[in-house]
């Protein structure tokens, strides 16, 4: 709809990733 | 290389030429062969903009950086989709509606000529070097392991990446990157295959991602603050949105891409593709490197990855003592590794812990002996770059070797390509038609363009033929960006949010905000990242400061 919502979109994704990269690196930590 | 990687190889580099002459055809205007005529596709530009990010460098070096450090360098790009969206909001219909051909061009309508001459030259003086670099860099690596002569290979990327972007301009140079982007993805996919399908029979998927974690090499993130410290979360967000914000508001060979698109809605959407799809490919380089480490847990390799030293060496009286000592670390840690993968598989929580104890004192043992390898090369010695290529030319079948050489050769030329197309723009747009011939006609702006192009192109060669003379030179290109790019960021935020700063402001605040950053890394221990953000603050204090004296009353030439 509008760019306003494609970038709330994009920070949505970067803090999925962030939270993703983050129980990977817990799940996997020694 | 087996005949049929050379095949694969001449093969991929012949389609690229031809390519990227075909789609340039047409180029006839300088607005046609400096900005495409702005009839570039969203995708395109977004894929050449990933393309001339991802140096040959990024590959070799990020794959090894895993390897030894695991994947936290991955927390350097958290903040580059942040700085795509305010790049999207700003910068993007700023330079669009301006109408200009280079990002320094507006900033002479904003402020004034001074301000536009500085900036131009340096950013002549760091992407030059910096192209430079791009040439020499994979050169040298690629000679080492492979044998090659380092100039002749730095020569027949110079010749092939000068021969389509001297004639199609940035047309050829954006869709030459299209399909090498494309190889650059399936040469990681099957890269990854190959590291996981030449583990041991007995070490599956799992088993290898478990050993990974447990050798510390899949600590993606770490939320710890620290100033010295490089990669966290955020340093990560704050100073890596800084240096995205530099490197592609302000770097012409970024700048450049977007600018070239057919409308300001399919350039949003370029950099929208990059905020999306840099951070999993960074981690995809970053996982691969970690499962070429399971790997060499299993297969041995020498001392030492770089093969030319390693054979000088081997007259080193004291070479033997460290291979034995290595040898011994080697096999304990391979043995540690075995029973971690056995008690892990039973559940056994007891043993799998202390044969994570065990794996990690034999590593230190062996970390210990391959450093003393690399003190009796010297110093500064580091063979990080070569592990990468390593497995790929010892353990990689014939035909896969020749296409992954190409993805180096693809990513080293796209890199390339963008530098000396830009290079050539602010060289004639910012600097010839500027200061020295200012009312030609558009056929000579062109044909100065396209001898700017093959200027820059064998200046990038030349670079690269004496690169091994320059040691201390090569480190300082590493670090120039990061000098630099926050002065360059300070004048484009002075430029797109302060209505009331004055080119004094201007001039000034870059001079205060790079003598702000050669301070903060010559006086303190900050971590590089930080200097992006010290330098640009710098410049908005002093530019509002300096304008309040000397700038009153100004108006620009353009506005927001």
């Amino acid at each position: 709809g509008t760019w306003k919502h494609v970038y709330v979109f994009v920070v949505c994704y970067l803090a999925c990733l962030i939270a993703g990269f983050y129980v990977f690196s817990r799940a996997f930590a020694p | 290389m087996k005949p049929l990687d050379w095949l694969v190889m001449f093969t991929w580099l012949t389609f690229i030429v031809s390519y990227g002459i075909y789609r340039g055809r047409g180029s006839t205007t300088v607005d046609k062969f400096m900005l495409a005529g702005k009839s570039m596709p969203w995708y395109a530009m977004g894929l050449s903009i990933m393309a001339t990010q991802a140096s040959a460098i990024t590959f070799i070096s990020t794959t090894g950086q895993a390897y030894v450090d695991g994947m936290r360098f991955v927390q350097f790009y958290f903040g580059l989709p942040l700085a795509m969206l305010v790049l999207s909001a700003t910068a993007v219909p700023i330079f669009h509606r301006s109408g200009v051909y280079t990002a320094y061009e507006y900033l002479e309508r904003r402020f004034d000529g001074k301000t536009r001459a500085l900036v131009s030259a340096i950013f002549l003086l760091q992407r030059g070097l910096a192209a430079g670099l791009s040439l020499y860099a994979p050169a040298v690596v690629l000679s080492i392991v492979l044998g090659w002569p380092d100039r002749l290979t730095a020569v027949l990327m110079g010749v092939l990446v000068v021969t389509y972007t001297a004639y199609g301009g940035i047309k050829a140079v954006t869709w030459a990157d299209v399909p090498q982007m494309a190889l650059i993805f399936c040469g990681l996919v099957i890269a990854l295959v190959m590291a996981i399908h030449r583990l041991p029979g007995d070490i599956s998927f799992r088993d290898a991602v478990s050993l990974a974690g447990a050798a510390g090499r899949l600590n993606a993130v770490t939320f710890h603050f620290d100033w010295n410290d490089r990669y966290n979360v955020w340093s990560g967000l704050i100073g890596g949105m800084f240096l995205a914000l530099a490197y592609f508001g302000c770097d012409q060979s970024q700048v450049q891409r977007y600018l070239s698109g057919k409308s300001i809605e399919q350039s949003r959407l370029s950099l929208i593709f990059n905020a999306m799809a840099k951070i999993p490919m960074q981690f995809f380089i970053l996982f691969i490197g970690a499962m070429v480490f399971v790997f060499f847990v299993f297969v041995k390799q020498p001392v030492l990855f770089q093969p030319v030293e390693l054979e000088r060496l081997h007259g080193d009286a004291r070479l033997p003592a460290i291979e034995q000592r290595y040898e011994q670390a080697f096999a304990e840690r391979k043995e540690a590794a075995q029973q971690y993968v056995q008690a892990e598989r039973a559940g056994d929580k007891v043993a799998r812990q202390a044969n994570v104890l065990r794996f990690q004192r034999a590593e230190r043992a062996l970390n210990e002996a391959h450093a003393a390898g690399e003190q009796l090369v010297g110093k500064d010695f580091d063979d990080t770059n070569y592990i990468f290529l390593s497995f790929v030319t010892r353990y990689v079948p014939a035909g896969l070797v020749g296409l992954l050489i190409a993805v180096i050769f693809s990513a080293a030329m796209s890199s390339t390509s963008g530098e000396i197309n830009s290079l050539a723009t602010v060289s004639v747009i910012d600097i010839y038609r500027r200061h020295i011939n200012r009312s030609a006609s558009d056929h000579h702006y062109l044909t100065a363009s396209r001898v700017a192009t093959v200027f820059w192109g064998i200046f990038a060669v030349g670079f690269a033929q004496y690169g091994r003379n320059f040691g201390a030179l090569i480190q300082a290109v590493n670090i120039v960006g990061s000098l630099f790019y926050g002065g360059l960021l300070g004048v484009f935020v002075l430029a797109f949010f302060f209505k009331s700063v004055g080119p004094n402001g201007a001039f000034f605040g870059v001079i205060a905000g790079e003598a702000a950053i050669f301070a903060a890394n010559y006086f303190t221990r900050v971590s590089f990242l930080w200097f992006n953000v010290i330098g640009c603050v710098v410049v908005v204090g002093v530019g509002l400061v300096v304008s309040r004296a000397f700038d009153r009353g100004y108006s620009s030439a353009v506005s927001r």
